[in-house]
This record gives C-alpha cells, structure tokens and sequence, in this order.
C-alpha cells in the first residue's frame, strides 16, 4: 500500500479518535461509574485508538504486525462502541 | 485561589491529553500529506491542481476536489470549535485574543480550502495562496495545540485547594 494512503487513513483515524474521545471519554467521566472502571476504559481506549493510528505505519515500514494492526483496530472500534454504550445506558434515559 | 473554570476541567484531563495528542498526529499527518501529494514549491501544487505534461498528470477535476473539501468543511471547524471553546472556557487566553484567534482561524480554513478551487479555476498563481494558507493552517494548529497543552497543565499543577473566605459565608442552619 503506497505511503500517502496509509497517510491519508492515519489521518482521518486521528480526526475521529481525537473527537470521540473527548466527547465520549467526558460522558463517561460524567457518568457515576467507579473511578477504576473509568479510568480503565478511557485509558484502554486512548491506547488502542493510538495503536489503530500507528501500527498501519508501522506495518508498512516494516512489513510485520498486520495480526497486531487488526487487533488493535477491531479493539479500538469496540471500545469507542463500549464508551458510546456507557453514554447511553447512564444518559439515555428519559427525565422522571 | 483556584479557577473554577480549572477545577471544573479537572476531572477530564485524561481525555484532554488524548483529544491534544490526536491533535498532534491530525496536524503531523496533514503536513507530510501535503509535502507527498502536493509538493513544498508554488510551481509543484500548480502542477498538483492544473495537471502537467512533464509528471503525466492531469488536472483536478471538480469531483476530485470536492471529495477532498466536504469532510474538511466538516473536520476542521469541529476541531476549531472544540479547541477554541475549550481554551476559552478555562480562560488561557484572553477573551478579545479568542475572539481574534477564532475568526483568524476560520478565515485561514476558509482560505485554505478555497485555494484548491481558486488554483484550477481562476488562476495557477494562485497557488502560493495554497502554499501560504496551508503553512498558516499549520502554524495555528500548533498553536491551538500549545493552548491544549497549557491548559493540561494548568489542570495538573494548579494548586487544589480552595481559598474560601469565611467572613462572607452564612453558616448552615441545623
């Protein structure tokens, strides 16, 4: 895969990454959970979407890791999806 | 005494440090894109923009453009509006230089995108407008995001304590 497409994706994964994050991440901070979980979450979060980021450069650099590579992406997507789930169930009920 | 705007933050540092980071990779990436795709020189992203016979491309065309501004249009003022809020919000600047700081950026984004546009179809010296707008872009990325990064550390090590004077305060009816 050429340099500037792998680019391009890294680029784009930022842009997401760095907004669904801090919107995300602040809904959780917001929400009462123990502070462990949390911390664990949004901290698991931040390191596979950095890992999502990188590891295609990486890869292409080097031509090893493409295991890591979708690990590290389909665990990134599940944990954005958890965090936006943790929204949800603590915010998404109706006021009494 | 502590900022309450700071303290307020506080508790989401941990996402400011993620959402500064991201920052930094959306602003490293774009710049090695640009050198990559569209070249350091004017002439470079003319050719880029217009087409050359000497690198066998050929110009843009409106679809390609646009396919390159739409998630831009979107992308990049979400990010300004995050950025600027959020500094403005803790007050690391000033509200005039906010003021200022947000319509430059917005002005340079608007720039930058209809640079592109301007390249192929008014003019190709236009293209140091690109280049200029581009390098400007940059430069305000960097320094929303050493407005990030004050405002990270402001949260870290702004003493935690409240001065609260008691002289004022009622006491509490048992």
């Amino acid at each position: 895969m050429p340099w500037a497409t792998v680019l391009e994706e890294a680029h784009l994964t930022s842009f997401f990454a760095g907004v669904l994050l801090l919107s995300l991440g602040s809904l959780v901070i917001a929400s009462r959970l123990s502070s462990g979980i949390r911390r664990g979450l949004i901290a698991a979060t931040f390191v596979a979407a950095v890992a999502d980021v990188l590891l295609p450069l990486a890869v292409v650099a080097t031509g090893h890791g493409c295991t890591l590579r979708a690990a590290s992406s389909f665990l990134s997507v599940g944990l954005f999806a958890a965090l936006a789930l943790v929204a949800l169930i603590r915010f998404g009920k109706a006021p009494r | 005494m502590i900022d309450p705007a700071i303290a307020a933050l506080r508790p989401y540092r941990s996402v400011l440090v993620g959402f500064g980071f991201f920052l930094l990779l959306m602003g490293a990436t774009a710049a090695a894109l640009f050198v990559m795709k569209l070249g350091i020189s004017a002439a470079d992203i003319e050719a880029y923009y217009r087409g050359s016979e000497a690198r066998f491309t050929r110009p843009r065309t409106l679809t390609g453009l646009l396919e390159v501004a739409v998630p831009h249009l979107a992308a990049i003022p979400v990010v300004a509006f995050i950025t600027l809020h959020l500094v403005t919000f803790a007050r690391v600047l000033d509200a005039r230089f906010s003021r200022n700081l947000a319509r430059l950026s917005f002005a340079v984004v608007a720039g930058s995108i209809a640079a592109g546009f301007a390249v192929r179809y008014v003019a190709p010296s236009l293209s140091w407008m690109k280049l200029l707008t581009f390098v400007a872009f940059e430069a305000l990325m960097a320094f929303w995001l050493g407005l990030v990064v004050r405002l990270i550390w402001r949260t870290y090590f702004t003493k935690a304590t409240l001065s609260i004077d008691r002289s004022k305060s009622t006491p509490l009816a048992n």
